[in-house]
């Protein structure tokens, strides 16, 4: 068996674990609000025990009731995000210096190689060039965290809206819902490319082992691998 | 449908503000009749949120040429309500008079409305967490009565009736104001504003030059919220087409691949 290489922290993978709780909470319970036309059921079904108690079975009542319910889940969600963020932030501010989402090389030509590579890898089924992350990747990731950015600030702005001008609030409120759609768009691509079988190792590595194998490494992640032996991680 | 339509005519307006007494008072009685506050207490308080018709003065122009002018604050009842269309929980509706109501039960306070509405009009109560604004008196109305403010302008500055009854006598105001004075006047909301908001069943006879003086927005919108609105079904679009495309990318993937092992190539992707 060869030399097993740490590609994620067991911090990095708890992240990542409950993040996906994270978003589905957020995203069950906000898109009522955001489109109350395609998503009212969710509140019905939240607001439908609660009234049951309470004996008001009016449907625009349930439906009221599921709101309120909906937000108090949403706000709480914000609040033990805000709790679970804080130390990983913190964490990954430390060691910016070595995130895997910075180009590995920068210029035009370098991107377009890195989409030949993703091409060679995706579509041809070729052996491609890779750092620890495609371009793909590295572009999704920077535009997660700019949603994640955008949607916590807009998200506080929104809950401490008295403390702030209207016009604030109103940005705010288009900030957070526009954030919210790029945000539910890239991840669907996100999901694809950590389940497909062409990313298994990877996928294995992020949810259970925290390694790769080094031959993996290698093969697949050559730019990576070259980093790995300047530093002395791998020979 | 002719719909019901409330008229100011700042012309004829002596700034008694009865209009303006008399809607809060109209609100504090239904206190009294809906929730069953009695009226000492309904008046002990001055509970802000329920004055729905608010004056605001400004001095325009500089000596000698300055002028005090006042524009009424009010709820326009847009045609196409984008305070309702916002609204989660359904809490806002159009009367059959297209009377735009906060049925208050029903709101969570989530304050989307006011966001939505390009006049800034719904206020938002912190002491019960709700939204308020006018709703045009739609309980009189049905019942045969007058709007509160229109029953007591003393002048006929406010006027309602059907849409029809009403611009009918705009229009016969603006000849007189146009004859008297040989000025352009406008019924500002008896057409389409915009399409953000449509007409509106609040209109106010104004000189034309003075549109802006009265604060009477001549293309209300919330950007920000045109940008929500545009994102919605676009982000559904791009989220199903980005399923579609992965699904497909997955069966071109899966098809490659088994031709690649059939053909014996080396399989060098997991």
């Amino acid at each position: 068996m060869s030399k097993q290489i740490e590609a994620y922290t067991s911090l990095q993978m708890a992240f990542h674990k409950h993040l996906i709780h994270f978003m589905a909470f957020f995203t069950i319970t906000g898109l009522p609000i955001l489109a109350p036309g395609y998503f009212w059921f969710i509140a019905w079904g939240i607001g439908y025990p609660i009234n049951f108690f309470s004996g008001d079975m009016q449907e625009a009542h349930i439906i009221a009731s599921g709101m309120t319910a909906l937000r108090v889940i949403h706000w709480s969600t914000a609040f033990l995000f805000t709790l679970f963020i804080i130390p990983f932030t913190i964490s990954m501010l430390m060691n910016i210096r070595t995130w895997a989402i910075w180009p590995d090389r920068w210029g035009i030509a370098a991107m377009i190689d890195g989409l030949v590579q993703m091409k060679l890898h995706y579509i041809d089924q070729e052996h491609a060039t890779f750092g620890k992350m495609n371009i793909g990747q590295k572009a999704s990731a920077w535009v997660m965290v700019g949603c994640t950015i955008l949607l916590v600030i807009s998200g506080y702005a929104l809950m401490m809206r008295g403390l702030i001008p209207e016009e604030l609030a109103v940005l705010a409120r288009s900030a957070h819902a526009l954030s919210f759609i790029l945000l539910m768009v890239v991840l669907v691509f996100h999901v694809y490319f950590a389940t497909m079988p062409a990313n298994k190792a990877a996928y294995k590595a992020m949810m259970k082992t925290g390694t790769l194998d080094e031959e993996i490494v290698k093969e697949h992640h050559g730019l990576w691998y070259e980093k790995l032996k300047r530093r002395g991680i791998v020979k | 449908m002719n719909v019901n339509m409330k008229c100011y005519d700042p012309q004829a307006c002596i700034l008694c503000f009865a209009c303006m007494v008399n809607c809060a008072a109209e609100n504090r009685l239904r206190l009294q009749r809906n929730d069953h506050i009695p009226m000492e207490e309904s008046v002990q308080s001055t509970i802000p949120h329920l004055n729905h018709l608010t004056p605001r003065r400004e001095e325009l122009g500089t000596y000698p040429e300055a002028r005090m002018v006042t524009a009424f604050h009010h709820c326009n009842h847009c045609e196409e309500s984008p305070c309702q269309s916002i609204c989660p929980t359904g809490a806002i509706s159009t009367r059959p008079g297209g009377e735009v109501v906060i049925a208050d039960e029903l709101c969570i306070g989530c304050q989307s409305c006011g966001d939505a509405c390009p006049f800034d009009v719904p206020v938002y109560s912190k002491e019960n967490g709700k939204a308020y604004k006018c709703h045009g008196c739609y309980d009189r109305v049905e019942n045969g009565l007058k709007p509160s403010c229109v029953t007591a302008c003393p002048t006929e500055a406010m006027f309602s009736g059907t849409a029809d009854e009403v611009l009918a006598e705009a229009n016969r105001r603006i000849g007189i104001y146009h004859q008297t004075t040989g000025k352009e006047f406008v019924i500002y909301g008896a057409d389409e504003v915009n399409s953000y908001v449509g007409d509106l069943r609040w209109v106010t006879i104004v000189e034309k030059g003075d549109l802006e003086a009265y604060q009477l927005d001549t293309n209300p919108r919330r950007l920000a919220m045109d940008l929500r609105d545009l994102a919605k079904p676009a982000g559904g679009v791009l989220a199903a087409a980005a399923v579609v495309g992965t699904t497909a990318h997955f069966m071109y993937w899966l098809d490659k691949r088994k031709k690649k092992i059939a053909e014996g190539k080396e399989d060098t992707h997991e």
